[in-house]
């Protein structure tokens, strides 16, 4: 999978899950996840999804939810 | 007392745990199943299970920093069969709780698990495990900080058992909503905003006390929030205007069939909590009891729980109860008639 590719996958996972808040430009990797509307447990949902996605989990390998501020932080722990 | 060690039913991470608890008087006092110690037991079991083969208690679990970090629940469903009332489980009886535990990514946890008669040697598990109380729970891994905040965050490897993931289970897709389902009941304020009540109430209030409803210096436990719905539902009752009372006595034979709560904060501090509370009450209900039993009334509730210092919701629960009198409590069973024909 190219990075590109993994990139789109976390995007779309968290649509999925997100609540956007009204009025919100469009979402980009800067984005915030806060901005999205994602608590905390929404987060891990996420992460659960995405390790259904990817077979793989970085938060097993050590990575926190305190790395995890935006979109680009996010998908940097898939791309290995 | 554990009569015997817990066994997995399989070698493998997705194996079923099993153990036998003798109810006693620590469980039941000197009555019979309560929600609350319904979900204690299986509660047990799954911080057995989850630690099983690590050679450590849940106290072991800890995150990469050392951090101990326990499985705080977050949802609970709780199911039982009409004709397997909790209360029919009495003290010194023995009770068995199977549960398979799963993973969902690495902070959260799904649970599904029964709740059965143990059946004697000369009778097949069969029959007694044949329609079993069944809880359904969901978890995410804590580390607690100061002021009451929780982190969620994965364990170490190896501090917790190896589990199987949730997809795999037949069970899954029961639960694989519930993290949107706690989403929208935080949101919205309530597990079922749409639900209407055929009941007119005032909110409700009730201060918690260390020493009875948490432990000094605890937050209270996610068991104990079945009891204090189940007291709301009292106050609730009691607090109704009609023409004739709530039979008190009646509450000693309510049982729930159904409750499903969300876990959204914790309380910690002896400080008032407020309730919204929305019932149903029905007197048609046609579920078949137990022998020696008959339904006087069904009771639907939903109950959202605020702290009133902050308006934060505790939690939101949607439950089923009926009230299911002995046969010979012939004037209870026709007075709580009366009453559930008065308001309903």
């Amino acid at each position: 999978m190219t990075a590109e590719q993994i990139r789109q996958t976390v995007v779309r996972v968290l649509v999925e899950v997100a609540r956007p808040t009204p009025g919100q430009a469009g979402i980009g990797g800067g984005t915030t996840l806060a901005e999205l509307g994602l608590r905390s447990l929404d987060l891990a949902d996420v992460i659960a999804r995405l390790e259904m996605e990817f077979d793989y989990d970085p938060f097993v390998e050590g990575a926190t939810l305190a790395q995890v501020k935006t979109i680009d932080d996010l998908t940097s722990l898939y791309l290995r | 007392m554990r009569l015997a060690d817990g066994t997995l039913a399989g070698r493998d991470a997705s194996a079923h745990y099993r153990e036998v608890t003798e109810l006693t008087l620590s469980h039941v006092a000197l009555g019979g199943l309560t929600e609350a110690a319904a979900m204690e037991l299986v509660a047990n079991a799954h911080c057995h299970r989850l630690t099983a083969g690590t050679g450590h208690s849940i106290r072991g679990i800890v995150d990469e920093a050392g951090r101990v970090v326990y499985p705080g629940y977050y949802y609970t469903k709780l199911t039982v069969p009409p004709r397997r009332l909790l209360g029919l489980h009495r003290v010194w009886d023995r009770v068995a709780v199977e549960i398979d535990v799963r993973r969902y990514g690495a902070l959260l946890l799904a649970s599904r698990a029964t709740l059965s008669a143990d059946a004697p040697p000369d009778q097949s598990r069969d029959s007694a495990d044949a329609d079993p109380v069944i809880l359904l729970a969901c978890n995410s891994f804590y580390v607690d900080h100061p002021g009451g905040e929780k982190e969620p965050v994965a364990p170490k490897p190896g501090t917790v058992a190896a589990l199987a993931p949730l997809k795999d289970a037949p069970w899954g897709r029961d639960v694989q909503n519930v993290p949107r389902v706690f989403g929208d009941a935080q949101s919205r304020g309530s597990i079922d905003m749409a639900f209407e009540g055929n009941l007119s109430g005032e909110n409700l209030h009730w201060v918690p006390r260390f020493g009875h409803d948490m432990p000094w210096g605890q937050h209270v436990a996610f068991s104990h929030y079945a009891s204090i719905c189940s007291s709301f539902e009292r106050d609730y009752l009691q607090s109704i205007a009609a023409a004739a009372a709530f039979p008190t006595a009646a509450l000693q034979w309510s049982e729930t069939l159904c409750r499903e709560t969300v876990y959204c904060a914790t309380v910690a501090e002896e400080s008032p909590l407020v309730a919204r509370a929305r019932m149903r009450v029905s007197c048609a209900s046609t579920r078949p009891l137990p022998p020696g039993r008959q339904l006087a009334a069904e009771l639907e509730s939903v109950i959202d729980v605020r702290r009133h210092s902050d308006d934060t919701l505790v939690l939101s629960s949607k439950a089923t109860r009926v009230i299911a009198i002995p046969s010979q409590l012939t004037e209870l069973y026709e007075t709580c008639r009366q009453w559930c024909t008065a308001v309903s």
